[in-house]
């Protein structure tokens, strides 16, 4: 599936929002590649700085939005490095080689236009004719197994269900076929059945086009489900990275396997559930050392005096923990 | 094993009207003539997407909205028609932890008055009521030092742990559970579902957890049962079901339902088509007729009943069997 030619490479990646509390670190030194063709999906709780990475090389991080931010390092895409674009060349990028799709497809979608003007309006940007451009838009209707698409195509937003929107939304963002499709959260709000559907659908698109997608998620289960690689996130950090395979069945960092413990399996006789003591550490505070020491049942002093670099224990399983490297 | 609570034929149907001048009016069927029982010490676990009428069910059981038809019981004693006395002391006997802690809690009051009023309110000696209190946060593992504290300053988890608290300081015989870990992480659920464990087989409880997530409710429950627009699909032990589904619908959660490890992915699926029919105009026959992929003529005519396969194990489709 994946050539060794990664369409996204994030380098040394440090995010820091300007707060009341202080300046908050919500990325910090995070290195990952997508490769061309692959489903890539970031995990990690809430707050582990998923999803600021993604709208970090999405560029949607401005100083309007965040104002006194502070992002470092690099994002390539083919030879440019993003985060240093113009803004209007970073226009170009957007839609066209990158796209986003968010958690909730309502707040995505403009009440005030039908759907698939909302579609149309993306493709013209490429200076298609009106007609041939309705047609792309009636053809992605389709392909999307959007029910009744003639009559959808001229339906409001609020007049779809979720199920629909989320294809509309997904639409909308393949409408200009990017290299790229970055998906944050894309089923959370959406029920099983229809959950299944979309990712049923996102496979499909990903071998029909070839395109990379990048998903973000908190649910194992969408990993498990669609993913080729993972990497996993906790407190802006990388911690874990490898096939999704070897994730599950090898995990090595605590953070990662205490986390696939405490997922629900089986039934209540057979055992408890692990639970991650403690919470996370104040984003405000520079760390010295392994963010997950003050949680982690085997840390030792080397934890607490230096950080574990993201280091490759297998081919293709990075783990940044000290325990790792010690054993090897 | 004894019977704790029961719903018997229970509907409640909403009204809507179309304008203030229109006499005509239609009804949202959000919970059609269902039956089910909760034992003594069980955990029954109510599934189904949103729109089901799973927390309708659970509103319901708690007498915060009365029923179209149809009857429930605590122990025997009749919800629906109790008088303010009987409903006092039956509110003690079922309490209830909701999906959201942070909007469940009081934001402007601390912790210890969020427990204290409860206790108050049923008359407790104050003496009772502080050794009750540092007992209940014993046993959700939390200190007391957060009973001076407010709502936000807890973390998520800590808030659901003092809702559980909270509805069993009066020590209720059920618990209705509505999507109590929907709103945490993972490591978080694990801490709640934990909890709740435990507490179950000290305190002999009996849970009515709903849920839309597959591997909870497998975790926790005895026996499932799932609703689709309304009505009850299925209902039987938990692996049983999840397992050996005879119904589409279930067979369409349980494989459509996100897998454990990469190894179990593409098995052998049972997609649904379409989505869910709006509440407001529902289909002919069998609610599931228009996304199944199994239906027949009948399924189109005639809506199937509840009927018993094995024991224990019920399901309402025309084609059980035969799928």
């Amino acid at each position: 599936m994946t050539d060794r030619t990664p369409i996204l490479s994030v380098r040394n990646l440090e995010i820091k929002f300007k707060t009341p509390a202080g300046l908050v670190n919500a990325v910090n030194r995070v290195d990952f590649d997508i490769q061309t063709g692959e489903i890539y999906a970031l995990v990690g709780e809430t707050g582990c700085g998923k999803s600021t990475t993604a709208h970090a090389v999405m560029r949607l991080i401005n100083s309007i939005n965040a104002p006194g931010h502070q992002i470092k390092g690099k994002v390539g895409y083919k030879n440019l490095d993003l985060l240093s674009l113009p803004d209007e060349e970073m226009c170009n990028i957007r839609g066209k080689n990158i796209s986003m799709i968010f958690q909730n497809p309502l707040d995505s979608l403009n009440p005030l236009y039908k759907a698939g003007y909302q579609i149309y309006e993306a493709i013209v940007l490429d200076r298609i004719a009106k007609v041939d451009a309705w047609h792309r838009v009636l053809d992605l209707f389709k392909d999307l197994k959007i029910p009744d698409p003639e009559r959808s195509i001229s339906s409001y937003p609020q007049e779809l269900s979720g199920g629909m929107r989320q294809r509309v939304m997904i639409g909308m963002m393949l409408s200009r076929r990017p290299k790229l499709l970055i998906a944050d959260e894309p089923t959370t709000a959406l029920d099983v059945t229809i959950q299944a559907q979309i990712l049923n659908l996102i496979l499909a698109l990903r071998d029909s086009l070839g395109m990379a997608v990048w998903v973000i998620t908190h649910d194992f289960g969408i990993v498990a489900e669609i993913a080729d690689r993972v990497g996993v996130m906790y407190a802006g950090v990388l911690v874990e990275e490898g096939d999704v395979f070897e994730i599950f069945d090898n995990p090595i960092h605590p953070y990662t396997r205490m986390l696939l413990e405490s997922l629900p399996q089986g039934s209540k006789h057979d055992k408890r559930l692990c639970t991650i003591p403690g919470t996370l550490p104040d984003p405000t505070l520079d760390i010295s050392g392994c963010p997950f020491q003050d949680r982690c049942p085997m840390n030792y002093e080397k934890c607490s005096r230096k950080t574990p670099p993201l280091t490759m224990i297998r081919t293709g399983h990075k783990t940044a923990c000290h325990l790792a490297t010690k054993e090897v | 094993m004894s019977i704790l609570a029961e719903a018997s034929n229970l509907k409640k149907y909403f009204e809507i009207n179309n304008g203030v001048f229109r006499k005509d009016s239609t009804f949202i069927k959000a919970v059609d003539d269902i039956s089910f029982t909760v034992n003594h010490r069980e955990t029954l676990g109510l599934v189904g997407e949103s729109g089901s009428g799973k927390s309708t069910v659970a509103r319901l059981f708690l007498n915060l909205i009365h029923p179209t038809a149809g009857e429930m019981r605590l122990n025997g004693i009749d919800i629906v028609g109790a008088d303010s006395r009987t409903m006092k002391m039956l509110r003690q006997q079922i309490g209830i932890v909701f999906q959201d802690p942070s909007v469940s809690m009081n934001p402007r009051a601390t912790i210890e008055w969020s427990l204290r009023r409860p206790l108050l309110t049923n008359g407790k000696k104050k003496v009772e009521i502080d050794s009750q209190i540092g007992d209940i946060l014993q046993k959700v593992n939390l200190g007391m030092e957060v009973l001076t504290r407010y709502p936000h300053q807890l973390s998520g988890g800590q808030q659901q742990r003092i809702s559980v608290a909270r509805a069993l300081l009066l020590q209720p015989q059920l618990l209705v559970l509505d999507e109590p870990t929907s709103a945490l992480d993972i490591s978080v659920q694990a801490q709640v579902l934990n909890v709740l464990l435990e507490l179950q087989g000290e305190f002999d409880l009996a849970y009515l957890f709903i849920s839309h997530d597959l591997n909870v409710v497998r975790y926790i429950s005895d026996r499932v049962a799932i609703m689709y627009l309304g009505k009850l699909m299925e209902v039987g032990p938990v692996d049983t079901v999840l397992e050996h589904a005879l119904h589409p619908y279930s067979r369409a959660l349980a494989s459509g339902s996100p897998p454990l490890s990469p190894h179990q992915r593409r098995r052998n699926r049972l997609l649904l088509s379409n989505e869910p029919t709006s509440m407001i105009d529902l289909p002919s026959g069998c609610h599931l007729h228009p996304r199944c992929p199994y239906k027949k003529g009948i399924c189109v005519k005639v809506p199937p009943e509840l009927q018993k396969v094995e024991k224990g194990h019920m399901a309402a489709c025309h084609r059980i069997g035969k799928i």
